[in-house]
């Protein structure tokens, strides 16, 4: 009816007013259509926002209520690698997904990771990586019974340690196998490696120079009745990271059996072409560090002169102590450990 | 009855002017109409695009979650390796910029390099969804012993953090 009217007020010439409501027409429908446009598409992109917000918290949530437990937790060890053996259960509702184990040797500050585990438990799931199964993480220079600890990252970001911290005693021992040869025994705070014992013979002159050194002759038959030196590997492995040093009166000692006589060689000094030191200078083995020490003098260097000294003249096994003495750090250290047995033939 | 009215029509040159004037003035209000709904409409247009942009890099950066798996400082020399594990939703995470402080220092680093956990680089230098990788911070002097916070930027703008001792 209004249309109407505005149109035959034009034809008329009466048009007063008209482009007034039009424009005020166009510019309620502009407004009506900008805003709403505006409008739908910011609750379109708060809707989205909303949604993601949403997905975090759903994430937070579960990520909250993942919940592993870790139980027969052993470490073995060679050098440089860790065997990590455990259980590990999922306790909580929602599955899990373990990614990845670290280890860090507290001990000597280095560390290492195996980023290839990939372990999925559904709730309630055991899963147990031990003997074959055991993961295995490789860390320079780690030897047990360092200081270790380790925790598994999972795939929602969560930090899960297996134990909070490994401590090797220092009165337990630890068998530590290394490749396929004689087991290293770790005792306090040394390791030996039965694998790497010699004996060295003399040559004829100069009487105090060995033969084969370093190398000398690996195992653990020795002729009878001539004049030997014995070379330990020893490695410090001293779980408070502490120096070594050892004294003159270490020796490497044997004690008597029937017929056999109780001997003792006393640590020595031996320069790089094999000639044995007449006098002795404290040896330093520092954390972490292995080092050949000799055994070849029937006197300790600072209470005698060097004098070379024979096996027994009969063929017989004989047990072979260190008799270690010195200092760790400032404190005085001394042990006796059972060491190899040694056929002499 | 129709010759007249045409006739009239042509011949009748009463208030004609207002006429004319009356439809060029509601032209020009339409056509002012509709060029100020275009202008609007562009603006709507402008204003949606960059709030959806705001909204999508917002929502990107909501979903970026980057976990420290280890700070290492000291191994093997006085540099400190941050490791790191995207387990969010969201590729590409980029870092931006790290910074290493205690209550009385801070050092910046920008755009540190990316490493697989294998030490080779990154080629994109971004960690997607399930990613592992570290970066090397290379001081310009050694730190004193003390607890330090690292930080780093991600270039959609989220804020990580952890903590490590000396």
């Amino acid at each position: 009816m209004a249309r109407t009217s505005w149109f035959k007020k034009i034809w008329k010439g009466r048009s007063k007013g008209v482009s007034t409501v039009i424009g005020t027409v166009f510019l309620i429908l502009i407004i009506f259509m900008v805003s709403t446009n505006v409008l739908l598409w910011t609750f379109s992109q708060n809707a989205e926002y909303s949604q993601a917000v949403m997905e975090k918290n759903e994430e937070e949530a579960q990520r909250s209520t993942e919940n592993i437990a870790v139980s027969d937790i052993s470490y073995n060890a060679e050098v440089g690698q860790v065997h990590v053996e455990a259980k590990v259960t999922n306790e909580g509702p929602v599955p899990v997904q373990i990614t990845t184990l670290w280890v860090l040797d507290n001990a000597i500050q280095k560390y290492g990771y195996n980023d290839a585990v990939s372990i999925n438990l559904k709730a309630g799931d055991t899963f147990d990586f031990t003997g074959s199964n055991a993961l295995t993480v490789a860390i320079e220079n780690s030897g047990l019974p360092d200081e270790l600890t380790s925790w598994f990252i999972t795939a929602r970001g969560n930090l899960i340690p297996l134990e909070e911290k490994y401590a090797g005693s220092g009165n337990t021992t630890i068998i530590i196998q290394e490749g396929t040869g004689y087991p290293e025994v770790t005792f306090g705070a040394l390791v030996m490696d039965f694998d790497e014992f010699r004996y060295f013979a003399y040559m004829g002159y100069p009487y105090n120079q060995l033969i084969n050194y370093p190398d000398g002759n690996l195992g653990f038959n020795i002729p009878k009745q001539v004049y030997v030196a014995y070379g330990c590997m020893l490695t410090n492995v001293d779980p408070s990271n502490r120096t070594m040093v050892l004294d003159s009166h270490s020796l490497l000692w044997q004690p008597g059996r029937s017929s056999v006589p109780e001997s003792g060689w006393f640590i020595v000094n031996v320069n790089g072409t094999g000639l044995v030191q007449t006098t002795f200078s404290p040896i330093t083995i520092g954390p972490g560090e292995t080092k050949l020490i000799v055994f070849a003098s029937d006197n300790d260097l600072s209470q005698g002169g060097f004098k070379r000294l024979d096996p027994p003249n009969v063929v017989t096994t004989v047990a072979t102590f260190l008799l270690l003495h010195g200092t760790l750090d400032s404190s005085p250290y001394a042990q006796n450990v059972p060491f190899v047995s040694l056929f002499y033939s | 009855m129709l010759v007249r009215k045409i006739s009239r029509i042509i011949f009748d040159k009463r208030a004609v002017s207002n006429a004319i004037s009356a439809t060029m003035l509601t032209g020009a209000v339409i056509a002012l109409s509709l060029a100020v709904f275009g202008w609007s409409q562009t603006r709507a247009l402008d204003y949606n695009r960059e709030f959806g942009e705001t909204v999508d890099a917002e929502t990107a950066k909501l979903k970026e979650k980057l976990v420290f798996e280890y700070v290492s400082y000291g191994n093997p020399s006085y540099d400190t390796s941050v490791y790191l594990f995207n387990c969010g939703t969201v590729d590409d995470i980029e870092i931006k910029s790290a910074y290493v402080s205690n209550s009385t220092w801070l050092e910046t680093f920008s755009t540190p390099t990316l490493y697989f956990l294998d030490g080779t680089s990154i080629p994109d230098q971004d960690l997607d969804v399930g990613e592992e990788g570290y970066f090397i911070l290379l001081f310009s002097s050694d730190l004193s012993s003390g607890y330090y916070d690292v930080n780093i930027v991600t270039a959609r703008g989220a804020t990580f953090g952890s903590n490590f001792m000396v």
